[in-house]
């Protein structure tokens, strides 16, 4: 699932230097989608990398608990 | 009630069409598009729009309004007629900014109830003073899971192009766009950015990436297998409007430096008293007259607009040819807020009756229903400035509006000698003699007062019956 919009914006990237110009009249929008599905690809990969910035931070408070996890007085964390 | 005729530049939309009469505007809604009409009227977004005043109020009403019109209907909308339709081509930078921002601000809420909008049409938007309204109530449809914006492209060509082109260039958007009635295109203006402006990133994805990607749309639709299966959720769309808002709300004209007449009302051959006397004879015009609608050819930045509107008169729309001064007006029309609209207008070559058929789109004379029209310091330009002779100006200004205020500046006041500067006086005619002739021939003369001491006089005229404006 990380590899596929990876795939596809480098395609899109790449894509901009091997373009041959065609005729204006077909299909007028069409530019408009590929750019958004890049940009699709781009807001996925920042949500991505969010969530592996939460695991590398959950990684490290895992190594340093802090004192309000091994509070024995707080909620029962139940795992989904 | 006179009966209700369609408009013209509405039939684009198979899903319903406009009609007018003298008071009201109605929408009717056809088979194909009720599905979406109730299920957007459901989520109570239209209620919400309609009370902030971003979109125009409606109600349902009886099809038999329409007449035969309204056969097949399944609803037919009333909405209240607005004081004045104007186009994308005649409104000034901050004008089309707000109504980017407006289109924005709707769509991003149609979100939020699981709306989307059609289109992103520059003309589904007007102006009540210079507050934007949207009017295209059955744009709205329901938003599907994962979908494209589909106006995306619509809404770059119409908005960001046409205010990146003054914001980056210093090009006013107004020429281009009225003979390209569709805006601007991604690959017409990014030919001219420079380098280093396509650094931008908006400017990179909206203008230079889209250009690209447009142009390498090859007929294999290779293109199409790219985006096969692809989607575009929701948080990124929401993102996408987000980002676009931030970007034009910061958008201001490329410093062009002073323009002609953005320093007019200081920085002209008036003088103070002068400009007392002109206000005290507008203000007795106007609480006379009472005007629902008054245009003010060559506004500038909107003072003797202002000086009508505090009078009594209920709309002003301005027109003047300088970037600067419309700029300024806007502004002060949003600040003070007047009920005023300045526009983009060169007198001498006014909006035509353009578009399919040209019939999509009114000329201005087509428009004009004006109660008052005031022409301050405007004659001598057309007719110096020009060379259109006296009596068409004349002709021209008695037949916009029943009643108005007209200022003849005489050949000695030092305006005029400037205009002569340069050039061989060929204007035997002009003078206030020819001047009095051509008006009295159309219309009487209700007052006149001399205003300065170079002899400036205003004329105030009330029109024979007999003499009213071909609209052709």
């Amino acid at each position: 699932m990380v590899i596929r919009p990876l795939k596809i914006t480098l395609g899109v990237l790449l894509g901009l230097f091997y373009a041959a110009p065609v005729y204006a009249y077909l299909d007028p929008g069409t530019g408009s989608i590929i750019l958004q599905s890049m940009l699709a690809g781009i807001a996925a990969m920042a949500a991505l990398g969010g969530m592996f910035w939460q695991r590398v931070k959950a990684f490290f408070s895992s190594l340093f608990p802090s004192k309000k996890l091994s509070d024995p007085n707080s909620e029962p964390h139940i795992d989904e | 009630m006179e009966a209700a005729s369609t408009v013209s530049g509405s039939f684009r939309d198979p899903s319903g069409r406009v009609y007018v009469n003298d008071r009201h505007v109605y929408r009717s809604v056809m088979p194909r598009a009720v599905d979406e009409f109730e299920f957007v009227r459901s989520t109570g977004l239209l209620d919400k729009l309609i009370e902030r005043g971003h979109v125009i109020s409606e109600s349902i009403v009886d099809p038999g309004v329409l007449g035969n019109s309204g056969e097949g209907a399944c609803y037919v909308l009333e909405h209240p007629r607005l004081p004045f339709i104007s186009y994308p081509y005649e409104w000034p930078f901050p004008a089309l900014k707000a109504a980017a921002l407006l289109q924005l601000d709707v769509h991003l809420e149609a979100l939020e109830h699981g709306v989307t909008l059609s289109d992103a049409s520059a003309y589904n938007i007007q102006f009540r003073g210079p507050r934007p309204v949207f009017i295209d109530s059955l744009s709205f449809r329901r938003y599907r899971d994962g979908e494209f914006w589909i106006g995306h492209r619509q809404f770059c060509e119409q908005f960001v192009n046409p205010l990146l082109l003054r914001s980056l260039s210093g090009v006013p958007h107004n020429s281009w766009y009225r003979g390209a009635l569709e805006g601007i295109s991604a690959q017409e203006l990014r030919p001219l950015l420079r380098w280093s402006q396509k650094l931008s990133w908006n400017v990179l994805m909206h203008v230079v990436m889209q250009a690209r990607f447009q142009t390498q749309v090859s007929a294999r639709s290779d293109a199409e297998l790219r985006i096969k299966n692809r989607k575009l959720s929701l948080i990124a769309f929401q993102q996408m409007l987000r980002g676009l808002r931030r970007w034009i709300s910061k958008l201001k004209p490329a410093n062009t430096g002073k323009t002609v007449w953005a320093g007019y009302a200081g920085d002209n051959s008036y003088r103070s008293e002068e400009a007392r006397s002109k206000q005290k004879f507008i203000t007795e015009f106007t609480r006379t007259l009472r005007p629902s609608m008054l245009w003010d050819i060559g506004c500038n930045s909107g003072d003797y607009s202002k000086t009508a509107l505090d009078a009594g008169a209920k709309f002003v729309v301005g027109f003047d040819f300088d970037q600067g001064a419309l700029d300024l007006a806007f502004s002060r029309a949003v600040e003070e807020k007047l009920n005023f609209l300045p526009l983009f207008l060169d007198a001498a070559n006014q909006s035509p009756s353009q578009g399919w058929a040209q019939s999509e789109r009114m000329g201005l004379m087509k428009r004009a229903d004006a109660e008052g029209v005031l022409a301050l310091a405007l004659v001598h330009h057309l007719v110096i400035g020009k060379n259109i002779p006296l009596h068409e100006v004349v002709d021209w200004l008695v037949g916009m509006a029943p009643e108005g205020v007209i200022e003849f500046v005489q050949k000695s006041d030092p305006m005029v000698q400037t205009l002569l500067r340069l050039r061989e006086d060929i204007f035997d005619d002009y003078c206030e003699e020819s001047f009095v002739q051509s008006l009295e021939r159309k219309a009487d003369i209700v007052r006149s007062v001399t205003i300065s001491s170079s002899k400036r006089r205003l004329f105030w005229y009330r029109r024979r019956l007999s003499n009213t404006f071909p609209t052709t």
